[in-house]
């Protein structure tokens, strides 16, 4: 989807540029030989209608929508009346055009004015009417193993409708269930995400190796999979358990962290204290928290209701979530088990 | 519901947008009536504000000096460049600004700012 998207992006530019020295050249050939080879406005209507037919591709980026609109129903219906002006526009371009070539008024374009006035009035004013929410509403997870499966390398795993993991190596799969479902991966896999968020370093690299655990909605394993016995799968069912309580406490923390700031309304100022900095870049929000060594990174709206997919490496190093309002990246330079271990030894 | 000086300078920030938008909607859609021709300029003019008070910190009194010295200084330019351009006077809706007007109401706003310093110790 986004690869078609861009090379769509590439195309227009191209037009563009093209468009961009064949108005300049026109130009100089008038001032040199008076010789009108091409009428201006011409050039200029369609330079001014490709300009924003490359905004309505610019915007429907997934990252560039994410970062401007959010996932909210507030900001799905900006998108979508952004794209309605943008395309308002170029109709009227057209038939501002034709009437000039016609010299008669095909539409009355006052009513366009209007009605365009009325769409920009609602997504430039409609954040003051329409307060976003700042709350986090991430529960604990309950999960529990109930499979312990042996794949073979090369296997694919089509984990959400944007995640797929192809496995590298031969690899032990847990098959988690409760509240939402899941995979811990034991083994080297390939993460491919129907998304450019790499782009943003959530998660390292692409190549996941050693362990990946995944949490989606659902998830699709292959068949013809080789079941563990039970002795052999116990320290892997061990181990899963441990790890989602790591992420368990990472998201209690994570929640802290965004209600402390909440109330201080530090979330959308820039404020530095307490071993806390908040600052915020456009609808990039990122909370550090330097006690854990945790970095949060917030893309999107905080009106969070629902996680539709997690991604976490081991000890929860780099978590890649996927929630109701956009993206959230949480890393920690340490390892959060290490940090909290450390704090109980001392108390 | 109080409203604080960041929730107004991203209304006066929107508000320089849409007039903004206004505008430009006008132009490609040949829309005209004499209203438009203002939109612009209130479009600077609100986007002026929202430069004005961006980072303004501390009590009322604080934040109204603040306000004060930032519009006299901005008051100021203008009578610099009116000056330099010999721009006698300008047209605002109705009303005939000159120079002396606006370097006299830059030196008033210095002076307020001043004062309101003294009220803060």
């Amino acid at each position: 989807m986004s690869e078609s998207k861009i090379v769509a992006l590439k195309i227009l530019l191209r037009i563009y540029v093209v468009a961009i020295i064949l108005y300049i050249v026109v130009k100089l050939i008038a001032i040199v030989t008076e010789e009108v080879l091409a009428q201006e406005y011409v050039l200029e209507y369609f330079m001014l209608g490709l300009l924003f037919l490359i905004i309505s591709v610019f915007i429907s980026f997934p990252e560039t929508r994410t970062l401007i609109y959010g996932y909210s129903r507030v900001g799905c219906v900006k998108y979508y009346l952004s794209q309605l002006a943008i395309y308002l526009i170029i109709c009227s371009l057209i038939l501002h055009y034709l009437s000039r070539i016609l010299a008669v008024n095909l539409v009355d374009l006052r009513l366009v004015f209007w009605i365009l006035c009325g769409i920009f009035g609602t997504i430039i004013f409609s954040d003051i009417v329409i307060k976003e929410k700042k709350v986090f509403a991430f529960k604990e997870l309950k999960l529990r193993p109930i499979k312990a499966l042996r794949l073979p390398r090369f296997k694919r795993l089509r984990l959400d409708s944007d995640i797929q993991l192809k496995l590298k190596t031969e690899s032990i799969v847990l098959i988690l269930d409760g509240d939402y479902k899941g995979v811990c991966i034991y083994g080297d896999s390939r993460l491919h995400i129907d998304s450019l968020f790499y782009s943003f370093g959530a998660l390292p690299k692409r190549r996941l190796r050693g362990f990946t655990l995944v949490i989606s909605r659902k998830i699709n394993i292959p068949e013809d999979a080789e079941e563990l016995e039970e002795s052999e799968a116990k320290s892997y069912i061990d181990d899963s358990m441990e790890q989602v309580n790591v992420l368990n406490k990472v998201i209690k923390r994570v929640r802290e962290l965004i209600e402390e700031e909440a109330h201080r309304r530090a979330v959308i100022a820039a404020e530095e204290g307490d071993d806390i900095k908040v600052f915020k870049l456009w609808r990039l929000c990122a909370i550090e928290d330097r006690y854990y060594r945790l970095k949060v990174v917030n893309l999107g709206g905080l009106h969070v209701s629902e996680i539709k997919w997690i991604i976490m490496l081991r000890d929860s190093r780099a978590i890649l979530l996927k929630h109701s309002d956009g993206y959230m990246i949480i890393k920690c330079k340490l390892g959060f088990p290490k940090k909290v271990k450390e704090n109980e030894h001392r108390s | 519901m109080s409203i604080g000086v960041k929730e107004i300078r991203g209304l006066f920030f929107r508000i320089a947008l849409f007039l903004f938008a206004v505008y430009i909607l006008a132009k490609i859609t040949g829309f005209y009536e004499n209203w438009v021709e203002y939109t612009p300029f209130l479009a600077l003019l609100f986007f002026a504000l929202s430069i004005l008070t961006y980072g303004l910190k501390g009590s009322p009194v604080k934040k109204a000096q603040s306000i004060a010295y930032r519009l006299g200084g901005f008051l100021f330019l203008i009578w610099l460049y009116m000056v330099l351009a010999k721009i006698k006077y300008f047209q605002l809706f109705s009303l005939t600004i000159t120079s002396p007007q606006v370097f006299w109401a830059s030196v008033f706003l210095f002076g307020l700012g001043f004062v309101l310093g003294a009220l803060e110790r």
